[in-house]
């Protein structure tokens, strides 16, 4: 069993949760002056990095909030789960 | 919903899909469903002590603030559902009384109180061995999330979204269920059990 932990409930197996795609990005503040490519960059450009990938997650069939994972995209391993609006934590990978 | 042998048309606004369900019964197993309950879901900043004490103050039990507590008396259980929202239960016919002495008291403040009792039914599930038939569809770590009297956890049974809320240090359990998939889960429960009959 894979198993995740909430930051909320506590471990959980991963089938009570859903992955949404790169965590912490930042929505330009003034997108009408933000050119195009600004603009396409945020809404279609991720990251696809070898090593530590920073999702957000939700654990819906649990307490349905959503919270940070900070998981590696070799190994699959996650190594840290946190919550909304905490900083995001130091990639010591390289 | 038109069913077979359901009874008299002015019957229907009782009637749910589990209103003609036999109990089952079986070696240290039984199934029922619970009358109806009130459910108030409640949602507020924890931090807010005025909220909280309001809460306390109209209920006698303070909103519980760990993750899978359950706080209850003679008239209300609050059940947490996340860090910033719970189930407040009280009888049926107190529903309207309770979300309105709440909305009084806190006027002016943050929060938000709907009434969710339709949304869910209760099946009882008691007897020693409901552990064994639960563990068969939920992920779930019963001996951890739910080993103790006034514990609740939300999860997944088979196919259907529950929260599963546990009354007493013997197996007892109320799993609440979306209206839609109580009779699915009533038979799943049912099918499960059935190694449990003589």
């Amino acid at each position: 069993m894979f198993v995740i932990r909430c930051p909320y409930c506590g471990e959980r197996d991963q089938t009570e949760f859903t992955c949404h795609g790169e965590a912490h990005i930042a929505r330009p503040k003034n997108p009408n002056e933000v050119s195009d490519k600004k603009w396409g960059e945020y809404l279609f450009f991720r990251t696809n990095p070898k090593g530590y990938h920073y999702e957000r997650w939700t654990h819906d069939h649990g307490c349905r909030r959503w919270f940070n994972v900070k998981r590696h995209t070799v190994t699959d391993k996650i190594v840290q789960t946190y919550k909304m609006g905490e900083s995001k934590p130091e990639d010591n990978s390289a | 919903m038109i069913r077979k042998g359901l009874g008299k048309m002015t019957n229907l606004q009782f009637s749910s899909p589990l209103t003609l369900k036999q109990d089952f019964l079986g070696e240290g197993i039984k199934i029922n469903s619970t009358e109806y309950v009130g459910k108030i879901n409640f949602r507020c900043d924890p931090n807010n002590s005025l909220i909280f004490n309001g809460i306390k103050d109209i209920t006698g039990i303070n909103l519980p603030l760990k993750s899978g507590e359950v706080f209850g008396n003679n008239d209300y259980r609050i059940q947490w559902l996340g860090p910033n929202e719970w189930i407040l239960q009280c009888a049926d016919n107190q529903r309207e009384l309770l979300i309105n002495n709440i909305k009084s008291k806190l006027a002016g403040e943050h929060f938000s109180i709907t009434d969710v009792s339709d949304y869910y039914l209760t099946i009882r599930l008691s007897g020693v061995n409901s552990n064994e038939i639960l563990s068969k569809g939920t992920p779930l770590d019963l001996e951890k999330f739910i080993c103790n009297k006034d514990m609740c956890a939300q999860t997944y049974i088979a196919k259907a979204t529950v929260l599963i809320d546990r009354l007493s240090n013997e197996p007892l359990y109320d799993i609440s269920v979306r209206w839609s998939y109580a009779e699915y889960l009533w038979e799943w429960l049912v099918d499960s059990s059935l190694e449990f009959t003589k």
